[in-house]
C-alpha cells in the first residue's frame, strides 16, 4: 500500500478513469469517461474533490495549461497516474481478486 | 451561448481560488458541446451539474483552506491566521526575536574568542610556561632561567618572546608601531611559516647580526601598499636600518602581545644573559611528541621545586603550564559565560512567554479547532498545523532576531577597548557567525514548537466545544500550565536583576576606587627615544626637560611630567632590594618606577611624609628615592623609614638608594586589585629611553592634538603616541569593560523579563476576572467586601508570583558563584541587593494586578448575574 493508505471505490473509478485516458485526462473527460464507462452520475464537483485527495496522497499529479475559447479561456488541468497510484490500483485489484478466488456466494437462508 | 450566469457565479463562489478556473471551466466547454445539440438540455444539465457541485466544492475550500492538505496550505493558513491576529503576532516576534538576538549575539562572541582555532598548525600542543608563587603569575623568565627551561624533555622546542615599539622613520611621519621581540624558533613552534620571504634563522638571533625584520599582514598593506617586493628592502627602525626578511600571513594573530605589526628576533644584551633576576621574557613550547600536558605539569613542578632551593630570586617560584587558549582568553572566560548563561535565561523567558500567548490563543481557538476536528482532521494535522504557525513565528522570529544580533554585536565591538580587542582571539572580526544564527534559529523555533504542543494536544481532545455550544475558555488544565509559565518567567527575571545589580553594585564600587590620584583632567602620551640618537642618559634627561618644556607651553595645561610606566598600565617593572643593616629583607617585588620631580605635585598624590624628589636630585648628587606608603608600612611597620639606605641587585656597583619621602598608594594594576608596594626613582638619576608624557589640562580632549605638536616641536621623528585621558584609561580597562558591559546587558535582559513577567500576570489575572465575572458579581450581591473581592482576584496573579519569586531566589542563591569572579565589594548573596530585587519584582507584580482589579471591582452586579 502506498503513503496514500486506503484507496477509495469512488478514488478507484477516477483514478482507472485518469489512467485510461492517457493523455487526454482533464476534468470534463474524466467526468464523461465516468458517466459513459461506469455508467454513474458525477458531478465536476465531487470528480475534483476526489482528484485532490488522489493527487493529496501522491496517486496521481497535475498541470495546468491554458485552455482556448471553446473555454471561456479558462485553464485546463491535467492529471496523470504517478508510479505510486499504478501500484495502489493494482494492489486494489489483486485484493479483489483473492479475495474472489474460488469463491461461490451463496443466498441467505433464514431459518423460518 | 452562454452558460447560465447564476449557477455560474454560485459555483464560483462555492469553490477554492486553487480550483475556480478548472471547474468552471470544464462545466463551460461541456455545456457548449451540449449546447450545440440542445440548447435547453444544455442550460437544465448546467444547473444540475452546478447545483450537485457546490458542497463538494465547498468541502474542497475547507480542505485546501484547513490544516487538512500539503504543509504549503498549512503555511497560507497560518500567515493568514496570523496576519488576523497582529498583536499576537509581533508580540511573539519580538519576544523571540529578543531571545535569539541575545543568544546569536552572544555565541557569536563565544565561537570567535573560545572555540575557533587559532591559526597555528601546532595549537593543541603549544603551551606557555610560566612562574607562579601560588596567588598570582610571576613577571615572565631572565635568559638564564631560559635557557635552563630549554633542558627541559616535555617540550621539542621552547621560544621566548617580549615586546616594545619601534619608531618607522623616512616613510611620510613617523610612526610608533608595536613590536614583538621573538627567539628564531619562535614562529616554528607555533607551526607558522611566512606568507612571503623567509623565517628567521638561528643567525638572526645572535647580538651584533644584521637587524632583520617580519611584518605583520596588517603593516604590510597600510604601510607598503601589499607589496610583493617589499621582501629584501631596508626600512629604518627607531634609527637602526632593517632588512624586511618577511610577510606574516593575514590570518595570524598574536593576542598575548595584542598583534604586533613588527617581528624581529630577540637578542638579549650582555646584561640580560648575565642576570639571572632580570625577568623579562615570557616562554612558549611545543610539547614533545608522547607527551601530554599533564606530564609536562609534572616535569615544570620538579624543575620549580629545585629552582626554589637554587637562588634567592625563586624562593616562591612554582613552574606552571596552561594552553595558548586560556593564556588568551582566561581572564574573560567567566564573563562569557555568564552571558551566555543570561541570554539562555532569556530565550527561555521569551519561550515561556510566547507559550502563554498560544495558550491564551488556544482557548480562544478551541471552537475553530473543534469545527475542523468534527470535519474530519485528525490529531496530526492539527498538531501540524499548529505546529507549522510555530514555525511561522519562530523564523520570523529569529529572522529579526539575527538583525538584533548582528546590531548588538556590532555595538559591542564598537565599545570594545582596542586593549581589550587586541588581546583576544579573533575580536577584531566579530561577526555573525552561520552557526550562531543557525543555533538561534534552532533553539528558537524548538521553544516555539515546544510552546505550541501543549496547545496542539489539547486541540486534539476539544471536540467538547462543539457539542456542548460552550464559550472559549481556557480550561483548569491550562491555567495551571499558565501559572507555571508565569512563575518561571518571573523566576528567570530575578535571577536576571539580581545578576545586574550586584554586577551594577561592582562597577559603582570600582568606579568609587580612588586610583590613588587626581584623575580628571590627566592626559597622557607615550614616547620612545631611539638609541641611535638617545644612547646616553644625558641625552634622555635633556630631551626630556625641553619635552617637558614645551607641553607646558601649551596653552590650558597646568602642569607635565614624565614616568616611565603609568598608572593603571600593569604591573611592569620590580625588583627586589636589601635595607642596609638589616641581615634579611623579606621579598615583597616591589614596583620601579622613574619619575620627574613634579610627578607627585601633578598627580596629586598626596606626600605622606619627608619630601618629595627635587630638580636638585640629579647624576651626581646623593641617589635618593620616594616609597609609597604600601611598602614603608610592609619593610618598616613602625615607620622610621625616612633615612633608610637600600640596595637593589640590578644596578651596577649596586649603590645605596637613601629613602626620603613617603607618599600615598598609586594603582598601577587594575583598580580591582590591592595596592603594592612602589619605589619611585628620580628619573634623572635613573633614566629611561621610553616613558610616559602626563599632562593636566582644563580641557584634556582639546589638549591631545597641540600636545602631539608639542613633541615634534622638540624632535620631528618623535611620535607620541597611545594618547588617551586618564579617565578613559580606567573606564576602559578590563576591570571597568567587562564589568559595565555585562551590567548593561544583564540590565536590559532583567527589564525585557520583568516587562514580559508582568504581561503574563496580567493575562492571567484578566483572564480570571473574565472567567469569574459571574462569581464577583454574586458575591458582591451576597455582601462580599472590597477588600474580599480583591483577595480573591489578587490571589489568582500574586500565588504564580510569589513561586517564582521563591524558586528565582533560590536559582540565583545556587548560581551565584558563576558570577563571583565579576564581583567587586559586594558578596554575591548580598541581602540588600537581593531585597531591592525582589521588591522592584513585588511592586511590578502588584501594578500587573492593579488593572484588572480595578475592573472587578467595577463589575456592575446585574450585568454579571446577567452574563449567559
Amino acid at each position: 500500500m502506498g503513503r496514500g493508505g486506503y484507496l477509495g471505490e469512488f478514488e478507484q473509478v477516477v483514478l482507472l478513469a485518469v489512467a485510461r485516458l492517457d493523455d487526454e485526462a482533464y476534468g470534463m473527460r474524466i467526468r464523461e469517461e465516468i458517466e459513459t464507462r461506469a455508467g454513474r452520475r458525477a458531478s465536476i464537483g465531487a470528480v475534483y474533490a476526489t482528484l485532490e485527495r488522489l493527487v493529496g496522497k501522491g496517486y496521481a499529479r497535475e498541470t495546468d495549461l491554458p485552455g482556448g475559447s471553446e473555454r471561456s479561456g479558462l485553464a485546463r488541468r491535467f492529471y496523470a497516474v504517478t508510479p505510486a497510484g499504478r501500484t495502489a490500483l493494482e494492489d486494489a485489484r489483486d485484493l479483489q481478486a483473492r479475495m474472489w478466488s474460488g469463491l461461490k456466494l451463496k443466498t441467505d437462508r433464514r431459518k423460518p | 451561448m452562454t452558460p447560465p450566469r447564476l449557477p455560474r457565479a454560485l459555483l464560483r463562489l462555492a469553490a477554492p481560488a486553487h480550483d475556480r478556473a478548472v471547474i468552471v471551466g470544464d462545466l463551460d466547454e461541456e455545456f457548449r458541446a451540449r449546447a450545440a445539440r440542445s440548447s435547453t438540455g444544455a442550460r437544465a444539465w448546467y444547473w444540475r451539474q452546478a447545483a450537485a457541485s457546490v458542497p463538494p466544492a465547498l468541502g474542497l475550500r475547507v480542505r485546501r483552506a484547513a490544516p487538512f492538505g500539503d504543509l504549503s496550505g498549512d503555511l497560507r493558513v497560518a500567515l493568514r491566521t496570523l496576519r488576523r491576529q497582529p498583536g499576537f503576532a509581533a508580540a511573539a516576534i519580538l519576544t523571540m526575536a529578543l531571545g535569539a538576538g541575545m543568544t546569536t549575539g552572544v555565541v557569536s562572541i563565544v565561537e570567535a574568542v573560545l572555540i575557533r582555532p587559532l591559526p597555528y598548525a601546532n595549537e593543541s600542543r603549544v603551551f606557555v610556561v610560566y612562574e607562579s608563587d601560588g596567588v598570582r603569575r610571576g613577571g615572565g623568565f631572565s635568559w638564564a632561567d631560559y635557557v635552563d627551561l630549554s633542558s627541559l624533555r616535555s617540550f621539542s622546542a621552547l621560544a621566548a618572546f617580549n615586546g616594545g615599539s619601534r619608531t618607522l622613520t623616512g616613510f611620510g611621519a613617523a610612526e610608533r608601531l608595536p613590536a614583538a621581540y621573538v627567539t628564531p624558533r619562535f614562529l616554528a613552534v607555533l607551526g607558522v611559516s611566512p606568507a612571503l620571504g623567509r623565517d628567521f634563522g638561528a643567525a638572526d638571533g645572535v647580538r651584533g647580526a644584521p637587524s632583520v625584520v617580519i611584518l605583520s599582514d596588517r603593516a604590510w598593506r597600510r604601510r607598503f601598499n601589499a607589496d610583493p617586493a617589499v621582501v629584501g628592502r631596508t626600512v629604518t627602525l627607531s634609527g637602526e636600518a632593517s632588512t624586511i626578511i618577511g610577510v606574516l600571513p593575514a590570518s595570524f594573530i598574536f593576542p598575548p602581545r595584542a598583534d604586533p605589526e613588527l617581528w624581529m628576533p630577540l637578542r638579549p644584551s650582555p646584561q640580560q644573559e648575565s642576570r639571572p633576576y632580570l625577568h623579562f621574557i615570557d616562554v612558549l613550547g611545543v610539547l614533545a611528541p608522547g607527551v601530554t600536558p599533564a606530564m609536562a605539569a609534572d616535569e615544570l613542578r620538579t624543575r620549580g621545586r629545585q629552582w626554589q632551593t637554587a637562588a634567592k630570586w625563586h624562593e616562591t617560584t612554582s613552574l606552571r603550564t596552561t594552553s595558548m587558549r586560556d593564556e588568551m582568553v582566561g581572564s574573560v572566560t567567566p564573563t562569557l559565560y555568564v552571558l551566555l548563561g543570561a541570554s539562555v535565561l532569556v530565550l527561555l523567558t521569551a519561550a515561556a512567554n510566547v507559550a502563554g500567548l498560544v495558550l491564551v490563543r488556544a482557548a480562544a481557538r478551541t471552537r475553530e479547532v473543534a469545527v475542523r476536528s468534527a470535519l474530519g482532521a485528525t490529531r496530526f494535522r492539527l498538531a501540524r498545523q499548529l505546529l507549522v504557525e510555530a514555525t511561522c513565528l519562530g523564523a520570523a522570529g529569529s529572522a529579526l532576531g539575527l538583525l538584533l544580533g548582528a546590531w548588538g554585536l556590532a555595538t559591542f565591538a564598537a565599545a570594545m577597548p582596542q586593549r581589550l580587542r587586541a588581546g583576544l582571539p579573533h575580536a577584531d572580526q566579530l561577526a555573525v557567525s552561520p552557526r550562531a544564527a543557525a543555533l538561534g534559529a534552532l533553539l528558537t523555533i524548538a521553544a516555539l514548537a515546544a510552546a505550541s504542543l501543549w496547545p496542539a494536544f489539547r486541540a486534539a481532545r476539544s471536540s467538547a466545544p462543539l457539542v456542548t455550544g460552550a464559550r472559549a475558555t481556557s480550561s483548569r488544565a491550562d491555567a495551571r500550565v499558565r501559572g507555571v509559565l508565569v512563575a518561571s518567567q518571573v523566576a528567570l527575571a530575578l535571577v536576571l536583576l539580581a545578576g545586574a545589580v550586584l554586577v551594577g553594585r561592582s562597577v559603582l564600587n570600582l568606579s568609587r576606587v580612588s586610583p590613588g590620584f587626581a584623575i580628571d583632567g590627566l592626559v597622557s602620551g607615550r614616547v620612545s627615544l631611539p638609541p641611535a640618537r638617545y644612547g646616553s642618559g644625558e641625552a634622555m634627561v635633556t630631551v626630556v626637560d625641553r619635552l617637558l618644556d614645551a607641553a607646558r607651553a601649551v596653552p590650558g595645561v597646568s602642569g607635565a611630567e614624565v614616568i616611565n610606566q603609568l598608572p593603571l598600565t600593569g604591573r611592569g617593572n620590580t625588583g627586589d632590594f636589601a635595607i642596609v643593616g638589616r641581615d634579611s629583607t623579606p621579598p615583597s617585588d616591589p614596583l620601579i618606577r622613574d619619575v620627574t620631580p613634579g610627578y607627585f605635585a601633578l598627580m596629586g598624590t598626596p606626600l605622606v611624609e619627608g619630601r618629595p624628589l627635587r630638580p636638585s636630585d640629579r647624576k651626581g648628587s646623593q641617589r635618593v628615592v620616594v616609597v609609597n606608603r604600601s611598602l614603608a608600612r610592609f619593610y618598616f611597620p613602625n615607620g622610621g623609614a625616612l633615612g633608610q639606605r637600600i640596595v637593589f641587585g640590578f644596578f651596577d656597583g649596586k649603590p645605596e638608594w637613601t629613602i626620603v619621602g613617603v607618599v600615598g598608594d598609586e594603582q598601577f594594576d587594575s583598580l580591582d586589585r590591592p595596592m603594592v608596594p612602589v619605589v619611585y626613582f628620580p628619573f634623572a638619576q635613573d633614566p629611561d629611553d621610553s616613558f610616559s608624557l602626563v599632562v593636566r589640562a582644563a580641557a584634556p580632549d582639546a589638549a591631545i592634538a597641540p600636545l602631539r605638536g608639542a613633541v615634534t616641536s622638540v624632535d620631528p621623528d618623535l611620535p607620541l603616541y597611545g594618547i588617551s585621558t586618564l579617565s578613559r584609561m580606567a573606564a576602559d580597562s578590563r576591570a571597568m569593560f567587562l564589568r559595565a558591559i555585562v551590567t548593561r546587558l544583564l540590565l536590559w535582559f532583567a527589564i525585557a523579563a520583568l516587562a514580559l513577567a508582568g504581561v503574563g500576570i496580567y493575562g492571567i489575572l484578566a483572564e480570571t476576572i473574565a472567567a469569574r465575572t459571574r462569581e464577583i458579581g454574586l458575591r458582591v450581591a451576597l455582601g462580599a467586601t472590597r477588600a474580599g473581592i480583591v483577595r480573591l482576584v489578587m490571589r489568582a496573579g500574586l500565588a504564580p508570583a510569589g513561586i517564582g519569586l521563591a524558586a528565582g531566589a533560590v536559582i540565583a542563591a545556587v548560581a551565584s558563584p558563576a558570577i563571583r569572579s565579576l564581583l567587586y565589594g559586594v558578596s554575591p548573596l548580598d541581602p540588600s541587593s537581593l531585597a531591592a530585587v525582589l521588591a522592584v519584582i513585588a511592586v511590578v507584580s502588584l501594578l500587573a494586578c492593579a488593572i484588572p482589579v480595578r475592573r472587578a471591582l467595577r463589575v456592575p452586579v446585574a450585568t454579571a448575574l446577567r452574563q449567559d
